[in-house]
């Protein structure tokens, strides 16, 4: 999967013309599409082609139960064009997108959908809004997003890893902590791989992390302190605190194009935001979401900037702040 | 580990997702059932961690840490910057104590941050952002073992004390700069205060500051206490800063915060300040009604106004 090209207008356009539809007419499932079943799924696979030679594949792992619908709706409402168009003005040349919608496989019907990797504004939006806003949960401070981690360690096959040694991005968000591990019988159940023993979720994000860069998003600071702790001993610095789930798209764009090294760092990713006339308090709080990750790249830049030249322009948080 | 039906030659993990051609007996190779061994995992899980360039330092409940550097001295720890030993690291700050007598101090801070984490008093949500985040507790693993340590997260952005930035201005901070880093210290203050603690050892060695985003915030929280209790310890280079009562029997109160914060920014500021905001920094904390930080920090407001007049943003430099 993955060909096509990625047009910005039309993407536009087409979420236009769903901003007054009620949520089940954009997300018009009531149960997982036959093609996001994750049973037998050998490999969702992110392929170069004529048009796209240097694909990066980017999997958006979106929790669905009840607390964080917010944000796939989000995505499909206005912010998905917005995340792209970050991208491809940064210089990230073929990004592919791939969305799983994640639950919990103890008590969700459709606790893992998986849809392909994909180029096109037409085709992620297809997969997006075939996702089913189940709207579950366990209840028991839990999600089983380390399924979701297991599937994407086990079964995507990137020619970015392949050829170029290249790893992609795994985009989850969610406001629960993990299972401890991966049970061999939801794998079985859901997936259909045959599992001897369960494997901790420690070890599946060791595998991960060989072919992809992941990422924890915490839609907004109410409730980091559910799991974030849980996260950060998985993730580490990964782990980003939102201030608020309408600014998943630009933090997850700030991330992919920090780590890429297509801004040269967080203020001047952010001086992009302003740029395309974002809200400066939306600004703020998405720079200081991406600080700490960004300090551990040595990206923080104004912060450790020398103030040497007296005829430097104003900090950036002075211009920023006013 | 997968292997070649035909020949048993070992195969790549992608034989599992491809049909592809084996290496050894050159034929095609299609895998039909999808196998997966949990030993794989924890194989590359035990991979994971050893991968690290470099032994790690120090090892603190099983974590191993690398130590980068050395950040402060403090009256009883030593405090170092750190990060996980893996590749998906995290950048933490160690606390490691200098001698086991000060174990209870060390103690005591994880009790007060704790119960500070599930403080549910209005602004919550923000100002438990702004503690130390607490990643791990215990002793230096080692034989014999080592100091016991205190790990938390590096607040990123916030990379000066106060005490180091009062230095490079020749204690002559310019004022204007006491009046945000008063104005963030009593917000976050009156969080503490109506969460049930005092702070007890606001230092200028344990404020600390975001020099670009004008951000402040406390450190040091071992002497912290509920209002009553006695202070646990003195830091004797800045014993000039404690109130007089505070160290005598009535214990700690809300407004020994604010008087040392007051004595902190004078200290800072060489005590050159406008007469409004010097009266202002002279009085705060030292009244009985002087409680209540956020009602503190209105009458900053009209100090900074009557000193200053419209608030507006000026650069702090730090070299």
């Amino acid at each position: 999967m993955g060909y096509g090209r990625y047009s910005h207008a039309a993407h536009q356009a087409m979420l236009q013309d769903r901003q007054d539809l009620p949520t089940q007419q954009v997300f018009k499932q009531n149960g997982c599409h036959v093609l996001m079943n994750p049973k037998g799924v050998r490999a969702r696979e992110s392929r170069d082609s004529a048009d796209h030679s240097n694909t990066l594949p980017i999997v958006f792992a979106l929790d669905v139960t009840g607390s964080m619908g917010e944000i796939p709706e989000l995505l499909a409402r206005r912010e998905l064009p917005n995340f792209m168009k970050v991208l491809t003005d940064s210089g990230v040349a073929d990004p592919q997108i791939l969305f799983m919608a994640v639950g919990d496989a103890n008590s969700d019907s459709a606790s893992l959908q998986v849809g392909q990797f994909e180029t096109t504004a037409e085709l992620m939006d297809q997969w997006l809004t075939f996702s089913f806003l189940e709207g579950g949960g366990g209840g028991q401070n839990k999600e089983t997003y380390e399924l979701a981690l297991y599937f994407i360690a086990e079964h995507t096959d990137t020619d970015a890893w392949v050829k170029r040694k290249k790893r992609g991005y795994v985009i989850m968000t969610g406001d629960e902590e993990p299972y401890p591990s991966v049970s061999r019988h939801q794998v079985e159940a859901l997936i259909g791989d045959a599992l001897d023993e369960d494997i901790p979720t420690e070890a599946v994000v060791a595998t991960l992390q060989e072919t992809f860069e992941p990422f924890f998003l915490i839609p907004n600071l109410e409730r980091r302190q559910r799991c974030e702790r849980r996260w950060r001993d998985l993730l580490g610095d990964r782990v980003i605190c939102l201030e608020g789930p309408e600014d998943t798209c630009w933090a997850a764009a700030g991330l992919v194009a920090l780590t890429e090294g297509a801004v040269v760092d967080l203020p001047a990713f952010s001086q992009r935001l302003i740029d395309l006339e974002l809200d400066r308090k939306r600004v703020s709080a998405i720079t200081r979401a991406l600080l700490p990750y960004a300090a551990s790249l040595g990206k923080a830049g104004a912060a450790a900037a020398k103030h040497d030249d007296p005829n430097a322009k104003p900090s950036f948080w002075k211009r920023l702040l006013g | 580990m997968l292997e070649c039906p035909r020949c048993g030659a070992p195969l790549p993990r992608r034989a599992a997702l491809v049909r592809l051609v084996c290496e050894f007996c050159k034929n095609d190779v299609v895998l039909d059932r999808f196998w997966v061994k949990a030993a794989d995992y924890r194989a590359r899980l035990a991979e994971y961690r050893g991968e690290f360039g470099g032994e790690p330092s120090i090892r603190i409940n099983g974590s191993a840490l690398q130590v980068l550097g050395h950040l402060a001295t403090g009256h009883s720890t030593e405090v170092s910057l750190a990060k996980r030993a893996t590749r998906l690291s995290e950048q933490l700050v160690v606390k490691r104590l200098h001698t086991p007598t000060d174990e209870a101090l060390l103690h005591n801070e994880q009790r007060v941050l704790a119960a500070l984490e599930k403080s549910d008093v209005r602004g919550a949500t923000h100002f438990t952002t702004l503690l130390p985040q607490r990643v791990g507790f215990g002793h230096v693993e080692g034989t014999p073992r080592g100091p016991l340590a205190a790990v938390l997260r590096e607040p990123a952005g916030f990379s000066h004390t106060l005490a180091q930035i009062a230095v490079a201005h020749g204690h002559a901070l310019d004022p204007r700069h006491a009046v945000w880093l008063a104005r963030r210290l009593l917000e976050l203050l009156g969080f503490i205060h109506r969460s049930g603690f005092v702070h007890g050892a606001l230092l200028p060695a344990h404020i600390l500051v975001d020099a670009e985003a004008h951000g402040a915030r406390l450190v040091g929280y071992s002497c912290a206490g509920k209002p009553g209790t006695r202070v646990q310890c003195i830091d004797g280079e800045h014993a000039t800063l404690y109130p007089d009562e505070m160290l005598g029997k009535r214990g700690l109160l809300p407004r020994d915060d604010l008087a040392m914060l007051a004595g902190c920014l004078l200290w800072a500021t060489g005590n050159a300040l406008p007469a409004p905001l010097g009266e202002f920094l002279h009085g705060l904390g030292r009244s009985d009604q002087d409680d209540d930080a956020w009602d503190a920090e209105v009458r900053l407001s009209a100090a900074a106004r009557q000193s200053f007049g419209a608030a507006r943003f000026v650069k702090l430099e730090v070299s």
